[in-house]
């Protein structure tokens, strides 16, 4: 071989290495920096890094409530973080009403609007085939917040797992009471799993461990606080020795306010769901003597940048990824 | 003399105890003539059974649990009867609460002025209201579609106005909701004294007469020289303005007004109408029975609490009132009839 050919080879291979290397240097880039406002409210997965080519996710999601609100947060910090890194996040809102009809319309329109990748609560059993259909069409779908009692072919889901939120909420609830006393258990919706799983986590354990204690109810609030209110009034009224009410879904502020109302702070306690600014005034005030969080900003920011490292990267997830449930004490507590 | 004054006094016992019978058989007609009496005796037996049952029932703190439970859906009650005795149907009467809460919350937020909060919630439901009849008498479109389009338009835009977040509701203005004189709600006074303004407009006054004519026929009001358009939109505007006071009294009860407030009134709203002897197809029913209606649906839910009735039983015992306290005055006018 003579020089010229040597060098012409020498100088192919150097180019087909350094062609070869370049996808691999940025698949394999140090993680991208998580936002001071993302760590803020607990956000865990971090980007790989800048997609190799631009990339579309939706995200569904449901609004009219300060829970939701609280999504909305998560979203909106993934979109930002997301957009410098080649992913456009776009947010297809499903409204106030919370049915499976709702869910599998926005997954349609996520179809046919071609996203690579949907992140979405699926909550309802008639979101399943729906779920199946977008992953068979290849496009990952991560289930957050809630997932559907029936396992689907979603490619993530992340949650609290709702017996064992139940569960945590009733450990505390031990710890404040001693072993004894009477709790009334206020539900959202009586055929809702997650809030019969919540309600029966704590009940199941509280029964076990401390057979004296009193139960009463559920009473059905249907989220609703004004109804909390009247219930957790009629409660404390019709039982003078009542030590907390148990609230497992919406509406704790109408029975922390009717606690208020009654003069029985410090003596009657309100332990519910979801740590939200709206309840806060009742924490620092010792109405709420705890709040189990869902951390439902960080769900939402986790699961979208799941799905950009997903498609930029392949990187795989666990299929099932619970998320704790923090129990965010009030200043009542008993520590 | 005294032969005469004994005979006298005699007569005068025996046409006593004659008008005494006539004074009671009269009063047990008027009683089993009115269509919200099998109600009123569903309320009273329900209210003796707690009394015997729970030892907590007719405790002052108790009956001020039930007054103030009873007063949101009894105030808004009384517009819905008027809407219904014309003729017509509100649906929207629960979007308007959670919309006036959150407009008078806000109002009072951005300028500081409780009254101004309460301004705003009454002219909140008033001005739906007015849109509602409006609507149905200028546009033509039928009261059903109309209030359930201003239905989702009031709820939607609570949720807008707060992006989905409740606002604190925590003023002088909020104790109108919280707020008792002695051991009485002051929601209940006001119900109370709604009723007592309400009955008089309907019972006594031109206008009140013209409502339960054009809720029988409508046709003949005209042609009689009623004025049915304006008739029909005022029971709206009232019916709105109702629902407003509604909002603003729950958002004070529990000093925060969360847009989803009053989901699902409409329905304890009509239900509370109907029992109370109010008839869907218009033309016939009383104020004292609407607020019959709206305390036996308040006393039943109180009692579901006193007595510690499991939530899977509660759905089907409301129900199975309802059934049996309509249906028994049904029962009764059939026996009439024949």
């Amino acid at each position: 071989m003579n020089n010229y050919t040597r060098r012409t080879v020498f100088a192919g291979l150097l180019a087909g290495t350094a062609l070869a290397a370049l996808p691999l240097r940025v698949a394999h880039a140090d993680d991208v920096p998580l936002p001071k406002d993302a760590l803020a409210f607990g956000a865990s997965v971090a980007a790989k890094g800048k997609a190799p080519k631009p990339l579309r996710i939706a995200m569904l999601s449901y609004q009219g409530t300060a829970f939701w609100e609280a999504a909305d947060v998560g979203i909106r910090a993934a979109a930002a973080y997301l957009k410098p890194l080649g992913t456009t996040v776009d947010y297809l809102q499903l409204g106030t009403t919370l049915t499976p009809e709702v869910m599998v319309a926005g997954l349609d329109a996520a179809l046919a609007k071609q996203y690579g990748g949907v992140a979405a609560p699926t909550i309802f059993d008639g979101t399943v085939s729906k779920v199946n259909e977008v992953v068979a069409a290849g496009v990952p779908v991560i289930a957050f917040i809630a997932d559907s009692a029936e396992r689907s072919n979603r490619t993530v889901g992340m949650g609290t797992l709702a017996y064992q939120a139940g569960q945590s909420a009733g450990q505390f609830i031990l710890k404040q009471l001693g072993g004894k006393g009477k709790i009334a258990v206020i539900t959202g919706y009586l055929g809702a799993a997650q809030h019969n799983d919540r309600m029966n986590g704590a009940l199941d354990l509280i029964k076990k461990q401390a057979p004296d204690i009193k139960i009463i109810g559920p009473f059905e609030n249907k989220d609703d606080e004004a109804a909390a209110y009247a219930q957790a009034s009629d409660a404390m009224t019709s039982n003078p020795d009542l030590s907390l009410i148990y609230v497992t879904a919406g509406g704790p502020e109408g029975a922390a306010k009717a606690v208020r109302d009654a003069g029985m702070t410090g003596k009657v306690g309100v332990v519910a769901y979801d740590d939200l600014p709206s309840r806060l005034d009742y924490k620092e005030h010792g109405e709420m003597l705890a709040l189990v969080d869902q951390s439902p900003a960080r769900q939402a920011f986790d699961s979208l940048v799941m799905l950009h490292n997903m498609l930029a990267f392949k990187t795989t997830y666990p299929a099932d990824v619970t998320i704790p449930s923090r129990v965010a004490p009030g200043k009542g507590a008993k520590s | 003399m005294t032969k005469y004054v004994v005979g006298a006094h005699i007569n005068l016992t025996a046409r006593s105890e004659a008008a005494a019978a006539r004074g009671l058989s009269g009063l047990l007609d008027l009683i089993r003539g009115r269509r919200e009496s099998a109600v009123f005796i569903t309320l009273v037996l329900i209210f003796i059974g707690l009394s015997i049952y729970s030892e907590f029932f007719l405790t002052a703190r108790n009956l001020a649990n039930v007054a103030r439970q009873i007063s949101v859906v009894g105030i808004v009650s009384l517009g819905q009867a008027l809407v219904i005795i014309a003729g017509g149907i509100d649906l929207s009467v629960g979007s308007i609460i959670g919309l006036s809460a959150v407009l008078a919350a806000l109002c009072t937020a951005a300028f500081g002025s409780p009254l101004l909060g309460i301004v705003a919630a009454l002219a909140a439901g008033t001005a739906v209201g007015l849109v509602n009849g409006l609507l149905i008498t200028k546009v033509k479109i039928t009261p059903f579609i109309t209030t359930l389009g201003t239905l989702s338009v009031a709820r939607g835009a609570a949720l807008l106005v707060t992006n989905g977040s409740p606002v604190r509701f925590n003023n002088w203005a909020a104790w109108l909701g919280y707020g008792k004189i002695g051991v009485v709600p002051v929601q209940f006074i006001l119900l109370i004294a709604l009723s007592v303004v309400v009955w008089f407009f309907a019972a006594r006054t031109r206008w009140g007469r013209n409502i339960y004519a054009v809720g029988d026929n409508a046709r003949a009001s005209r042609l009689a020289g009623v004025n049915v358009r304006a008739t029909r939109t005022i029971v709206f505007v009232i019916c709105g303005c109702l629902a407003g006071l509604g909002g603003l009294l729950l958002a004070g009860m529990l000093t925060n007004a969360n847009p989803s407030l009053g989901l699902g009134y409409e329905l304890d709203v009509i239900a509370a109408v109907i029992l109370g002897g109010v008839a869907m197809s218009g033309g016939r029913g009383s104020i004292p029975g609407v607020v019959i209606g709206a305390a036996l649906m308040g006393l039943l839910r109180n009692a579901f609490v006193l007595l510690n009735v499991s939530g899977y039983w509660q759905t089907i015992a409301i129900g199975l009132v309802l059934i049996l306290a309509v249906g028994a005055d049904s029962f009764r006018r059939q026996a009439d009839d024949e």
